[in-house]
């Protein structure tokens, strides 16, 4: 049998000792070599409980995770040496230094890590000048930066980032996306979550939708944004302004369908050029100043929340 | 280097800088000596009936009767009133707000007529209801014409046969070294010229209203030499050598494993047990190290352990002081009790961190186990003991046998702070009646068998508890 990078299979996690709280029901993926797939979910959906049992931190229930074959669980010495894990918010021991830091989780490791190296990541993280600071005077943004350090230290394989990008300046976004692009573009994986949905937009090449501690579907961007433009590609956004009810009537005669309007745009979900040229010209006919016309761009947002409601019809919310 | 090495080599380095257990290892200290030498010092007190009060009063100041000089620790006058006793007679002197050097307690116009017999002072208070734990009364027998020169020490001469007992115990000020401490002023209060004589050599000069000691005086005649004519008072009070004992190792081993290792070292395991694992569990710091390339089980046994060396280092610092300074001070110890006072000690911190670190997995907050671990201290602690009390107290007594005391010391094994004071004693098993009696129904095998078995069932508990919880 082959295997991605990382392959999740089953998963299943219940929280409590008496009362058992489901906090993962099943959970399948897959991520392969130079591959960046984005997890999307809604909070408490299950993303981060999956990542943590794939960073070995805590016991799945059932289910199983593998990397590069190895059960990361079982055999979490070896699986840990081929992965890093991006914690949302990195909680370190805070009365250490990122250099003394880094040196001790370095040398779990099989790879032989020195001093220089060490240096090295941190001025590539922006953390050269502050190697020797105590852990307890970073910000998160220091702190998200020195994980991405200490993940990249080993070189692994598959990196794990959860909510990573939460709360950075745009210029730590920058820095973080370009770096994770960087890293995928030499091979590596990458599990990335976040439900920052223009952030995994902008670099997933396959995204994952979980929900409910369920991962509904997987599919490449490119597939996503032709289903998009199938469900949402047809609408047009027209901007104008001072539109009256007898307007609005009248192009929804034109359009076949009821427009809505916000004061400053027009929407019609499904029109093609001849209804676009109708109402065009009907408004231009009408006095109405016409700035813009535009059909709908790629919106994984939208595209994420209609499938969550058809996910909770289908779960039976 | 072995993974779990390197964590417990880091965590060790970690929690010797871990300045929560350092404040208390440091108190413990401090404390550990300055009450082994006050320790020392009020064994080496004279007791009630050792202190020999002696005066000699040679004035024509107009009245019979006594006068007590009550002075405290360090000499200074103290406030009160001084209460005596004669047949059953008490009679006190008014109460002094300010301190004042000197209590009259008697004259030959009131009740007790001249005094011949015995008089005790039974009660000395600074305050209407408390008392000054250190005091030194110094009692001046007034008898009658002056004389020109007296002898103190072997030839002291009491008028009338009269002896005088002090009501409690003497100052520490001086209290280690034998010998007497000497009080003059002349009548009407003027510096007292007088010169003191110890075996024949001449010691110095008594002043006014200075108490003034000469020591290593046992068995030396003392002789204040004043001018003729002189109305004088001068006081003495008498420390004979002999009555100068140090405590014995077992006394002092005993004393101390079960006053200060028995509280302190609890508290320290605690909060390294705290500090090391269970915060970072609590919080979530462990989890990008538990992420790395190693099991979780070398993380939790090399953070638990190193705190355990990081503990034994610091204690065995404190007892190695606590040795030199027992010698010092001329107690005999022992290396073999020394050994055995530390292997006490790491025991109990092996119990306390390991126990400590067990309640990491269960709580759901950051100051859960902080619970925990107070009530364990309390329990074993307070509770416990008040546990097996308890069939003494339901019998009403009537398992205050001999086969009572072997069932209730039997059950405090299941103690771990009372297993750890007994194999710090372990070796004063038959050689001390006092720790043997302390004892009572025990074995070194017992002792040794149940601190076994509380380590292994810790180490179990620890086990199943990474493995369950995990």
């Amino acid at each position: 049998m082959t295997y991605g990078v990382l392959t999740i299979e089953g998963l299943s996690k219940e929280f409590g000792a008496t009362k058992k709280v489901p906090a993962l029901k099943s959970v399948n993926l897959e991520v392969n070599r130079g591959e960046i797939v984005g997890f999307v979910g809604l909070n408490g959906a299950g993303k981060t409980t999956t990542i943590r049992i794939v960073a070995g931190v805590i016991r799945p229930t059932s289910g199983s995770v593998r990397v590069e074959g190895l059960d990361a669980f079982n055999d979490h010495e070896k699986a840990a040496e081929l992965f890093s894990w991006v914690p949302e918010n990195p909680i370190f021991d805070l009365g250490s230094n990122a250099r003394s830091w880094l040196l001790y989780v370095s040398r779990f490791g099989s790879k032989e890590i020195s001093a220089s190296q060490v240096d090295e990541a941190l001025a590539k993280v922006g953390l050269g000048d502050k190697g020797r600071v105590k852990l307890k005077a970073y910000s998160l943004g220091m702190k998200r930066r020195l994980a991405l350090a200490q993940a990249f230290l080993e070189e692994p394989q598959l990196l794990l980032m959860d909510e990573a990008m939460n709360g950075l300046d745009p210029e730590g976004m920058h820095f973080f996306r370009e770096t994770v692009r960087d890293f995928r573009n030499k091979g590596g994986a990458v599990l990335l979550s976040s439900h920052v949905l223009t952030e995994i937009s902008g670099v997933s090449d396959r995204v994952s939708f979980i929900h409910r501690g369920m991962t509904f579907e997987t599919k490449t961007l490119d597939e996503l944004k032709q289903e998009f433009q199938s469900s949402y590609g047809a609408a047009v956004t027209f901007e104008v302004q001072g539109l009256t009810d007898a307007d609005l009537l009248e192009i929804g005669r034109l359009s076949g369908e009821k427009a809505s309007y916000d004061g400053k745009a027009l929407e019609l979900k499904s029109a093609d050029e001849t209804v676009v040229s109708g109402v065009n010209r009907y408004l231009v006919g009408a006095g109405r100043t016409v700035t813009g016309i535009r059909r709908a761009d790629f919106n994984l947002e939208r595209l994420f929340l209609d499938k969550v409601h058809e996910a909770d019809g289908r779960m039976g919310a | 280097m072995n993974k779990a090495l390197l964590v417990f080599t880091r965590e060790l380095v970690r929690q010797l800088k871990n300045w929560k257990v350092l404040v208390v290892v440091a108190l413990m200290l401090a404390l550990l000596i300055s009450i082994t030498a006050s320790f020392s010092a009020s064994v080496q007190q004279p007791s009630f009936n050792q202190v020999q009060p002696m005066a000699i009063g040679i004035n024509d100041s107009g009245f019979l009767g006594v006068r007590a000089y009550v002075v405290d620790g360090v000499g200074n006058p103290v406030s009160g009133h001084l209460t005596i006793e004669k047949d059953k007679i008490q009679q006190a002197s008014p109460y002094q707000s300010t301190p004042v050097a000197s209590f009259d307690l008697y004259t030959g116009s009131d009740g007790f007529g001249y005094v011949k017999t015995n008089l005790s002072f039974s009660e000395l208070n600074p305050t209407s209801n408390g008392t000054i734990p250190d005091y030194e009364i110094m009692i001046v027998q007034r008898a009658g014409a002056s004389t020109s020169s007296r002898s103190l020490g072997g030839g002291f001469y009491l008028p009338e046969n009269v002896s005088v007992e002090t009501a409690s115990v003497v100052s520490p000020s001086n209290s280690s070294i034998p010998g007497v401490v000497l009080w003059g002023m002349n009548q009407d209060g003027s510096p007292l010229s007088a010169q003191v004589y110890v075996g024949g050599v001449y010691m110095g000069d008594l002043s006014n209203g200075t108490f003034k000691g000469f020591y290593d005086v046992d068995n030396a005649e003392v002789a204040v030499s004043y001018g003729a004519g002189e109305n004088v008072t001068v006081a003495m009070v008498y420390r004979p050598q002999n009555n100068y004992q140090l405590p014995t190792g077992d006394v002092l081993v005993m004393s101390v494993s079960q006053g200060f290792l028995s509280f302190f070292v609890p508290i320290a395991a605690i909060i390294a047990g705290y500090d090391a694992l269970v915060r970072e569990k609590v919080t979530g710091a462990i989890e990008l190290v538990i992420s790395r390339p190693i099991s979780k089980g070398k993380v939790y046994w090399g953070k638990a352990g190193g705190a355990l060396a990081a503990m034994g280092v610091y204690f065995l610092a404190v007892s190695v002081i606590f040795y030199l300074f027992a010698q010092y001070i001329g107690i005999s110890l022992a290396l073999g009790d020394l050994a055995l006072m530390f292997a006490g000690t790491l025991f109990l911190l092996f119990i306390f961190i390991f126990l400590e670190s067990i309640t990491g997995f269960f709580g759901r907050s950051a100051s859960a186990p902080i619970v925990w671990g107070v009530l364990l201290w309390v329990f074993f602690n307070i509770i416990f003991s008040i546990l097996t009390s308890l069939p003494l107290l339901l019998t009403g007594g009537a398992v205050n046998s001999a086969y009572g005391l072997a069932f209730e010391n039997l059950i405090s094994l299941c103690n771990p702070i009372r297993v750890a004071t007994l194999i710090m004693g372990l070796s004063f098993f038959n050689s001390s009646s006092s720790f043997t009696s302390n004892a009572y129904g025990l074995s070194p095998t017992m002792v040794i068998a149940s601190a076994v078995i509380w380590v292994v069932a810790v180490t179990a508990l620890f086990i199943i508890v990474i493995k369950k919880k995990e």
